[in-house]
């Protein structure tokens, strides 16, 4: 993704500022869509809720709070270790044991999912909870995972010091970008599915 | 981290396969969608040919594409007709031959950039785009058949219930991966376009078909996000039992089947405007250009492209005032629609203007950017009677629809896609396309387009409904059959002078003569360059002086036109003017 042509002549570092912040801001246009893709998620979601006339609907059991909670406190967290490597990372230090408190977090929010998905198995078919928790939970859990794949491909350069073609710092900022996204967009989930 | 150069790649794989070169991917795009332009072609003249004669064997390929009805097409076999011929058409040909490849195209090359900002997602895009096409042709060979379920696969119709077979699940997905490829090559747009320009390079000193191409990327990426958000709400529908289009089927359950159309529609408005915005941009540059003239209105073009996007967001519910709106909401979405008019209509008058007294050049690539402003003046008029709640309620689901939108995305933006190749097929390989050949293509297009789609209006407007099978089996409509063979007849008159195209292609990438750097006297940065460009474009990123349309400047003496990398006018006496050697690229 960083594999910019640039068009600057000039010497190699302000060439490379440009090329990082072409990244900067092909991130964010990604971001912007994903922001569009939960917003139309949970759109759609209160479409359905809104046409109800009790929510829950009759029949289903209320969402797991407490698992929403303990995963919302998880990320939270995740959130600032994440922000922690990214200082550490643009002052030039080790990140390597933020970036892995971060990912440690990533694979602790899955898993407490866990139960809550295999307790869908029971639940009765096209019942409404049941789809809004699969589709909304489902696309978070699958962005969080390539979220973790993103972290993994930094870390091989945060155990050998900084890499001279692919700063360190630009390649953690933009992890850190997307995981902060995450964070927003599941806080987003808690307050709608879960609380509300 | 970024080097200012880097090397050619020399393996065949990295040069021609999986190359991130963006003019590479430009080719691989256009050939993409080519092919399918063929396949959704082919697909149209079999429904024109159960229109004309319903019932009757196909000649010649009926035998063996539907040999189980001894040759003839079956009600199921031309639903699936019409849903592969519109998804092809939108997704697969129009989309990869405007964005994919004119995008590749030209974004860096007009803008004065030695490549995309991303190569590497460049090169992705293309070949999801590709993995997408394979998952969609293969979902013809499926036990059932390909997608039944019309183009906008509006639920039920599209549920597990009423299409179970795995083409309709195949349709999401190929759907999905393509959207996934448009948003990855609409951020590098984007990004290329805020980033990489070079100095000089104001945002109104960008052509206009850089406009159109970064405008439509924009809205890519604000509605592709939703398009995918029903298609994964469909896909779990058809293969997960969930219930979000699936009404009171379980109790418990409440689904709404409406909220796929809100969703298709929120996106499918501005798709429309997708594909039309760069061929409104590529055809406010080629006016210019065989006009010799500046674009007339130049900026007020690019604000009226400009606010024609900010519109397209806001009037997706006419497409829906026959499902039980609110008529308030009605009456609103009508008003905004009605809206579109006034920057449609400060684009139409500037291309007026633009040609008004210029010293025209009927070139083949002018033949078509005009072809676009008849085409699209008909497409947009037709539109009104669609706009508007009271006329719409009568012509809704009626060929008049089929008509009005086969002017708008078909005939524009196609005669756009082929006034683009014609302009730039000597920068993208080398070689001049036989102008004889190319005009021979353009009345034999022209006449016959219209003869298909015009007689669609008269139809609708005489109650023929859209995607009919078997029209004699109403007898109002039996008076219509006449009209109905004369449109297959068309039809298969521009189906086979593509063929025309087809050979004038390949003659000439053999055969053709050497394109010289600058054919066309243009003044756009992509004819500084040789035919074809080099890797990387330029060997010094150029200085951009000027506007895009400097035509007949009367202080430039002996030629009607100034290069945007030309500082100053050329002294008075040169002999011959020509386009300006890489060593002039940076003037003084």
């Amino acid at each position: 993704m960083s594999d910019v042509a640039t068009c600057e002549v000039s010497p190699v570092a302000p060439a490379a500022a440009a090329g990082e912040l072409a990244d900067v801001v092909g991130m964010s246009l990604f971001l912007g869509s994903g922001a569009v893709l939960f917003g139309s998620l949970l759109m759609s979601y209160a479409m359905l809720r809104a046409q109800q006339p009790v929510w829950p609907p009759a029949g289903c059991p209320p969402p797991p709070l407490l698992m929403a909670a303990a995963n919302t406190l998880v990320l939270a967290v995740s959130s600032v270790s994440m922000a922690h490597a990214q200082v550490l990372a643009a002052s030039g230090l080790r990140c390597v044991g933020a970036l892995c408190a971060t990912m440690t977090l990533g694979v602790l929010f899955l898993v407490l999912q866990l139960p809550v998905w295999s307790a869908l198995q029971a639940a009765p078919q096209f019942g409404l909870m049941r789809s809004v928790f699969l589709l909304l939970a489902g696309c978070h859990a699958l962005h969080l995972a390539a979220g973790l794949g993103a972290l993994a491909w930094v870390l091989p350069g945060a155990l050998a010091g900084e890499s001279s073609r692919h700063p360190l710092a630009a390649r953690v900022r933009l992890c850190a970008m997307f995981w902060h996204f995450l964070g927003v967009a599941w806080a987003a989930l808690f307050l709608t599915v879960f609380v509300f | 981290m970024h080097d200012a150069h880097h090397a050619e790649p020399t393996g065949f794989l990295s040069r021609v396969v999986f190359s991130r070169d963006h003019k590479v991917i430009a080719k691989q795009f256009l050939l993409l969608g080519l092919l399918f332009l063929g396949l959704g072609g082919i697909l149209a003249l079999l429904i024109r040919w159960q229109l004309a004669f319903p019932g009757k064997p196909v000649p010649i390929v009926g035998q063996y594409l539907f040999s189980a009805t001894a040759g003839a097409i079956s009600p199921e076999g031309y639903t699936m007709l019409f849903t592969m011929h519109g998804t092809i058409m939108i997704f697969f040909a129009i989309t990869p031959m405007l964005i994919g490849a004119f995008g590749n195209l030209c974004i860096p090359l007009m803008i004065g950039a030695r490549d995309m900002a991303f190569p590497l997602l460049n090169m992705l895009s293309f070949w999801v785009a590709a993995a997408s096409g394979v998952v969609l042709a293969g979902s013809f060979f499926v036990e059932g058949g390909a997608a039944m379920a019309g183009w906008t696969a509006y639920p039920p119709l599209s549920g597990a219930t009423a299409t179970p077979g795995l083409g309709q699940t195949l349709w999401a997905v190929s759907l999905f991966l393509g959207g996934v490829s448009t948003l990855m090559g609409a951020i590098n747009y984007v990004t290329t376009i805020l980033m990489l320009r070079a100095p000089g390079m104001g945002f109104f000193r960008m052509p206009l078909s850089v406009w159109g191409l970064g405008l439509a990327a924009v809205l890519n990426i604000l509605f592709v996000p939703v398009i995918a958000a029903a298609l994964l709400m469909l896909i779990l529908d058809r293969v997960a039992n969930t219930g979000f289009f699936v009404s009171g089927a379980q109790p418990g359950s409440a689904g709404d089947p409406l909220l796929f159309q809100h969703l298709f529609w929120i996106f499918g408005h501005p798709e429309v405007y997708i594909l039309i915005l760069p061929a409104w941009g590529i055809v406010s540059d080629l006016l210019a250009v065989f006009s010799r003239k500046p674009a007339f209105g130049f900026k007020a073009t690019a604000i009226a492209m400009s606010s024609i996007v900010v519109l397209s967001t806001v009037v997706y519910g006419h497409h829906m005032y026959t499902v039980g709106l609110s008529p308030g909401l009605g009456k609103a979405f009508m008003s905004l629609t009605m809206l579109i008019s006034i920057p449609s209509s400060v684009l139409f008058l500037n291309w007026l203007g633009t040609i008004w007294r210029g010293s025209i050049r009927l070139e083949p690539a002018m033949l078509f950017a005009l072809g676009v402003v008849f085409v699209f003046g008909m497409g947009g008029l037709t539109g009104l009677f669609l706009g508007a709640i009271t006329t719409d309620i009568y012509l809704h689901d009626t060929a008049f629809v089929v008509g009005h939108f086969h002017y708008t995305m078909a005939a524009s933006v196609l005669f756009g896609s082929l006034a683009a190749i014609y302009f730039w097929f000597p920068k993208m390989f080398g070689r001049m396309l036989c102008p004889e050949l190319a005009r021979l293509h353009f009345w034999f297009t022209f006449l016959p387009l219209n003869l298909v789609f015009f007689p669609m209006l008269i139809e609708g407007y005489g109650g023929m409904p859209r995607r009919l099978y078997e029209p004699t089996s109403y007898k109002y409509l039996v008076q219509f059959q006449p009209v109905n063979q004369l449109i297959t007849f068309a039809a298969m008159v521009l189906g086979l002078a593509q063929l025309i195209f087809v050979w004038n292609v390949v003659r000439s990438l053999w055969a053709g003569e050497r394109a010289p750097a600058n054919p066309w006297e243009a003044t756009t940065l992509e004819w500084l360059t040789p035919s074809p460009p080099p890797h990387e474009n330029f060997d010094v990123i150029p200085e951009v002086h000027r506007g895009p349309h400097e035509h007949s400047r009367p202080d430039v003496p002996d030629r009607d036109w100034i290069g945007q990398w030309e500082s100053q006018a050329p002294a008075a006496p040169q002999t011959p003017p020509a386009p300006p050697a890489d060593s002039e690229a940076v003037a003084v």
